[in-house]
């Protein structure tokens, strides 16, 4: 457990401002849908904040909710037709509330998104330069040449090799990691203060993996700028995000700092994520795999979504379910045994 | 925005613009079914060739639709030398379009342009038994020969259009496009396609003469034929003001004229019918030579009934022809339509020893008569009803052209055929009519008119042969007598004389040409 | 370019059999001359005709003249426009209306019409299809299924006539038909791009709404950009390709409406004279017509696969080769 703190240390390397009032913050957020298979809750009643400078980790299966979430936050998803409830607050401002024209001035300019797919993600019938530019362009008002400048200065700080030459090529010329690459340099066009990273290495190999991650933080240094990290790879968030939270079927399991979150994770959740990571001591030992699937969100169970695949479930965890308690400063969990796993871990 | 709301607003100016130079000042527009296929001179012995270049090239002389006399055009006197030759005298002054002068040589040599044989115009249909050539007698006297013996001369004198010797000559691809006659309107433009049009000629010999043909002086400045293939798209021109005439309209038209305002339609006889040709004595079946057989289908048919079918129609008076013609016999009555009697007649002929076993009359039509599909199925559904079999059958002109000729009654022997067509008689005279639908057959005749006839009878031709020389009173009694034979004998069964119609503009009144010419000079102001 | 040379290659043997059907099919139904002249016609003024018109000459030879002449773009005579019936020494320049001038005097207009019917139908469809996918289960979405489905089922015979009757009878705002000033063109216009509106603004519903779904229109949104950009340009240049294609095919049938559009109108397009032509009977003229309107078709093709390239990168002229 030492060596992933010691590892994040390494990486982000500067501090955050503990005190400093958060940037954006979330709370109660609920987005629900009407499917043909009967109303869904894909969020329920989530609530974070994220500081200036931050890295703050999502974590979570897929289906677990993480992505619709973010995805309302951007304005991505509206309502109608998902039935959204609770805030986003940027500024002091709850951002739901705001007429779709006032919303869209906020994505690129206040907050930007980076998707899992990169390629599927980039326009495949057009150019790159026209990809990372347009939008530049057209809010900025600036002209064709300016902003196909500007297009080579992202590109640039993107490490994306002999960008002018390539400002014509087309999505399916580039790699993998190159596509994430130029995925960055569009999200940062219009210098957003909050960029959302939708697990941004998944779909890369290792080696690209560290590379495309380094390049983040590296912006995010550069920029002060705050980054929400979404993956369902614990071990990416331990390198480079400050605090953590862990989604469990569309609700929060745990948050906490990364720090306790690895020393003390107190959500049955947690815990067994933290030990089906694959450990850089224990190459060769079999990872410990969750048992069981996660839930449907049309077949969520009663009381704790989680307590079918829990080694801690009591009967109780069936019939009530388990609300977010505090449990230090900054670690809060729901669980209603976190307290005595919480416990029980820290005397590892 | 500003910019998107200018260039609205010079949009609708501009349509509004359009709309009002729709209707061009004095012109007078005349809506055609059909684009010709050249201005030639030799096109107007036909409206259908090209409707109203009668109004631009002018023949020698003209029917008159009353009388039915020859009245003087470009020739203001003429006289019979013998049965080949014709003396025309010419008007004095009269000049072509382009300024050359009307003279006895130009007129020669319209006259041997159109008929030369070599140059295979369409008026060869129209042709007699011999060639024909011009001569100048003088300036102004021109005499007509034919090679062989012609009675008709006069006749296809009236149908020779007169041009410039000077375009025939030195450029003769312009006589195709670029008419030059002597009429009131010279040819302006021919918009391939759309419409072709012609100015007032103010130097028209017919502003100063007082033996002009038609109703009026035209004074219109301009007058343009549209050609517009849709019967309802020449009707919309007329109810939305943008022609003056409507050539051809169909009956549904003409029905709903009476309901609508700003138009009517005029209708009036026309010099074409539809006949049921029945194979005779020609390689034909000869169960179709009994004579009660013959009778029983010409009973067989509702004429009434064809008529309506036809819209624009009316029953024969059991005749190929109209009672303005040399020849019309008044006494004659339309075969009575009686499928009682025609059934009586065929158990008749059967009980005699007629087997009618493996007889199966054809009706065959071509397709571009008008409603031939419903005429066909109705004449032989008429037929079949009196117990004679019947198959119909629908052609296309190239398939069924060849069938109409001998050579092929020959091939198809022995033959059931009952040819439905539309045909027109030239000129109001039984003479054509006669000789071409019924005297028999001679392969070796140069004319070949009488190619289409399917009955040989020797003292028919005989008789028509004399009344042919004869003319006046004597004509008419000898071909009144030849239609009564015919008719007794049941030979072609007319089935429908066509009407001809207009559409016409509320405020103008139209006066049938003599032979279904558009003239100007017929249409006047109704107040 | 191999690519386009190769297809070049099979357009011109495509050309060639559609010729050679024209040219032997006309010959079969008759004798041009007994149609030209009638029934009643004399065996000499048929005989005379036939030399005049070279149709005594062997059939291969007259078809091999004629095959000659369209290497050279010598589409033939007319038989019937012109003098082509008479003797050919009687004139210096050797008698009878090219056919090819007849063609060529009315093929600007077809495009003429063609384009502005493809290209106004294309905008308008393109717009209600794009608002029809911006908006699903709208009104707006519901209008643009019921205004297209009636567009492609609409005979575009009655729709001219319905148009003429409305716009030109009732109304007075257009003239029912000829050809002169920019206003002519719009009542047929309208009636020949009615099918390709509702076609495309079909397809181009149904692509959009695919390609409103996929993840770069999420990532162009996140991003920032204007929906309006995002549909105009994001979307629907990858809905391109199945709108070109339908396209192509449309402009195929654009060219066969035309005939009957061209009629009804009294519009002088090659449509008209194809009708004229088989009225005629003119065969040369009807060869020349139909193989025009298959030259049109060669080419529009053509420019559909070259569009494609456009439209989707990944599609080269080369690769589709293979």
């Amino acid at each position: 457990m030492n060596a992933m703190t010691e590892a994040r240390t390494r990486v982000t390397g500067d501090r955050v401002d503990v005190s400093a009032a958060p940037i954006m913050s979330v709370e109660g957020l609920s987005v629900g849908f009407d499917t043909p298979h009967g109303p869904v809750q894909a969020v329920d009643n989530v609530s974070w904040s994220i500081r200036k400078g931050e890295t703050l980790g999502i974590i979570g299966e897929s289906g677990s909710g993480k992505s619709v979430g973010l995805e309302t936050i951007m304005g991505l998803i509206t309502s109608p037709p998902a039935r959204i409830s609770g805030q986003v607050l940027l500024d002091g401002q709850d951002i739901l509330s705001m007429p779709q024209r006032q919303r869209r001035q906020l994505r690129g300019d206040r907050m930007a998104m980076i998707f899992q797919d990169a390629l599927a993600a980039l326009n495949p019938s057009l150019t790159i330069g026209t990809q990372i530019s347009e939008v530049y362009r057209i809010r900025r008002g600036a002209s064709r040449q300016a902003a196909l400048d500007k297009a080579v200065e992202l590109m640039d700080q993107v490490k994306i090799p002999s960008a002018r030459s390539r400002l014509k090529a087309y999505p399916h010329e580039f790699s993998g990691g190159m596509c994430q690459r130029v995925m960055i340099a569009m999200a940062l066009a219009m210098d957003p203060e909050i960029l959302i990273a939708d697990e941004p290495t998944t779909a890369l190999d290792v080696t690209v993996q560290r590379q495309i991650m380094d390049l983040l933080q590296e912006v995010r240094r550069e920029r002060g700028m705050s980054l929400i990290l979404v993956t369902h790879d614990l071990g990416v968030v331990a390198e480079c995000a400050d605090r953590a939270v862990v989604m469990y079927s569309g609700r929060m399991a745990e948050t906490a700092t990364m720090r306790d979150l690895f020393r003390t994770p107190s959500h049955p959740y947690t815990r067994a994520l933290l030990q089906a990571m694959p450990r850089v001591d224990a190459r060769l030992e079999r990872l410990q795999a969750i048992p069981g699937t996660p839930p449907t969100l049309s077949h969520i169970p009663s009381g704790c979504a989680f307590r079918p695949r829990c080694t801690f479930a009591q009967p109780r965890c069936a019939e009530e379910k388990p609300e977010l308690r505090m449990l230090a400063a900054e670690h809060s969990a729901a669980c209603h045994f976190a307290e005595a796993i919480r416990e029980e871990t820290s005397h590892d | 925005m500003k910019t998107r709301q200018t260039a609205l607003a010079i949009t609708l100016a501009g349509v509004l613009a359009g709309v009002t130079s729709l209707a061009l000042a004095d012109t007078f527009v005349v809506a055609v079914p059909q684009e010709p296929q050249d201005l030639a001179a030799q096109g107007i012995y036909k409206e259908i060739n090209a409707p109203g270049l009668r109004n631009v090239i002018e023949p020698l002389i003209m029917m008159d639709a009353d009388s039915g006399d020859y009245v003087p055009v470009l020739a203001q006197d003429w006289e019979v030398i013998d049965d080949t030759s014709l003396r025309l005298h010419l008007r004095e002054g009269v000049v072509f379009h382009d300024g050359t002068p009307m003279d006895a040589e130009a007129v020669a040599t319209s006259i041997e342009f159109v008929w030369d044989q070599e140059n295979a115009f369409t008026i060869q249909e129209y042709a007699g038994p011999g060639r024909i050539s011009a001569e100048v007698e003088d300036d102004l006297t021109v005499v007509v020969h034919s090679s062989e013996p012609d009675p008709m001369l006069d006749f296809r004198m009236s149908l020779t259009g007169i041009t410039s010797q000077d375009q025939i000559e030195n450029n003769p691809s312009a006589h195709f496009t670029q008419p030059l006659g002597t009429g009131p309107y010279a040819f302006e433009d021919w918009d391939q396609g759309s419409s072709w049009s012609a100015v007032r000629n103010d130097d028209w010999w017919g502003r100063a003469a007082d033996d002009v043909y038609g109703q009026n002086i035209p004074d219109y400045d301009r007058v343009r034929f549209e050609f517009r293939t849709e019967s309802s798209s020449r009707m919309a021109m007329i109810m939305a003001g943008e022609a003056d005439i409507v050539v051809s309209p169909q009956s549904s038209d003409c029905e709903r004229a009476e309901r609508l305002d700003g138009f009517s339609c005029v209708t009036g006889p026309s010099s074409q019918y539809i006949y049921g040709r029945l194979d005779y004595s020609l390689f034909a079946d000869e169960r179709l030579e009994d004579p009660r057989i013959r009778a029983a289908i010409f009973h067989a048919l509702s004429y009434e009934g064809l008529a309506d079918i036809l819209g624009l129609a009316s029953v024969p008076q059991g005749q190929l022809g109209t009672p303005d013609m040399t020849g019309f016999n008044d006494a004659l009555e339309q075969y009575a339509s009686d499928p009682q009697r025609s059934m009586e007649l065929v158990q008749q002929a059967q009980a005699d020893g007629v087997n009618l076993n493996g007889l199966r009359v054809e009706v065959m039509g071509r397709d571009d008569t008008p409603r031939i599909g419903e005429l066909v199925e109705a004449i032989g559904a008429m037929i079949e009803a009196v117990g004679i079999p019947t198959r119909q059958n629908v052609q296309t002109p190239a398939v069924a052209n060849p069938r109409f000729r001998i050579s092929e009654y020959k091939a198809e022997a022995p033959r059931a055929m009952m040819q439905v067509h539309v045909k027109e008689n030239p000129a109001p005279d039984f003479g054509l009519n006669l000789h071409s639908n019924y005297a028999c057959p001679d392969l070796d005749d140069p004319s070949g008119v009488s190619r289409s006839s399917v009955f040989c009878d020797e003292e028919f031709d005989e008789r028509l042969h004399e009344a042919l020389t004869l003319i006046g009173e004597e004509r008419h009694e000898a071909m009144q007598e030849l239609n009564a034979f015919l008719h007794e004998r049941y030979v072609i069964i007319p089935l429908a004389l066509l009407d001809r119609a207009y559409l016409v503009r509320d405020g103008l009144d139209l006066t049938f040409g003599p032979d279904g010419r558009f003239l100007l000079a017929n249409v006047t102001q109704s107040d | 370019m191999p690519y386009l040379v190769r297809r070049a290659g099979h357009s011109a043997i495509m050309l060639l059999v559609v010729v050679s059907f024209v040219f032997f099919a006309g010959r079969m139904i008759g004798d041009p001359a007994i149609v030209m002249l009638g029934a009643s016609a004399s065996d000499t003024a048929l005989e005379q005709l036939r030399n005049n018109l070279g149709l005594n000459d062997p059939l291969l030879m007259q078809y091999f003249r004629y095959v000659g002449g369209l290497v050279q773009g010598d589409l033939g005579v007319s038989f019937r426009y012109g003098f082509a019936q008479m003797p050919a020494e009687r004139f210096m320049d050797g008698g009878g209306t090219p056919v090819m001038g007849l063609v060529l005097a009315r093929l600007p207009q077809t495009l003429y019409l063609a384009a502005v019917a493809l290209g106004g139908a294309l905008a308008l469809a393109l717009v209600m299809g794009c608002l029809a996918a911006m908006y699903p289960r709208s009104w707006i979405d519901h209008l643009v299924n019921v205004l297209s489905l009636a567009s492609v089922s609409v005979v575009q015979f009655w729709l001219g006539l319905v148009l003429i009757v409305l716009f030109a009878v009732h109304l007075g705002w257009l003239p029912t038909g000829g050809y002169g000033s920019w206003y002519h063109v719009i009542l047929p216009a309208l009636a020949l791009g009615a099918r390709p509106l509702g076609r495309v603004a079909q397809v181009t519903r149904s692509a959009m709404l695919d390609e409103m779904a996929r993840p770069y229109v999420a990532a162009a949104r996140a991003k920032g950009l204007p929906e309006h950009r995002i549909v105009s340009v994001h979307a629907l240049k990858n809905a391109g390709i199945p709108v070109v294609t339908i396209t192509g095919d449309e402009l195929v049938q654009l060219v066969t409406g035309a005939i009957l559009v061209e009629t009804v109108f009294g519009w002088p397009g090659i449509g008209h004279l194809l009708v004229e032509a088989l009225n005629n009977r003119d065969l040369p003229v009807l060869q020349g017509a139909i193989l025009a309107v298959a030259t049109l078709v060669i080419v529009v093709n053509l420019l559909v696969d070259i569009t494609y390239t456009y439209l989707n990168p990944k599609v080269s002229l080369s690769s589709r080769e293979n």
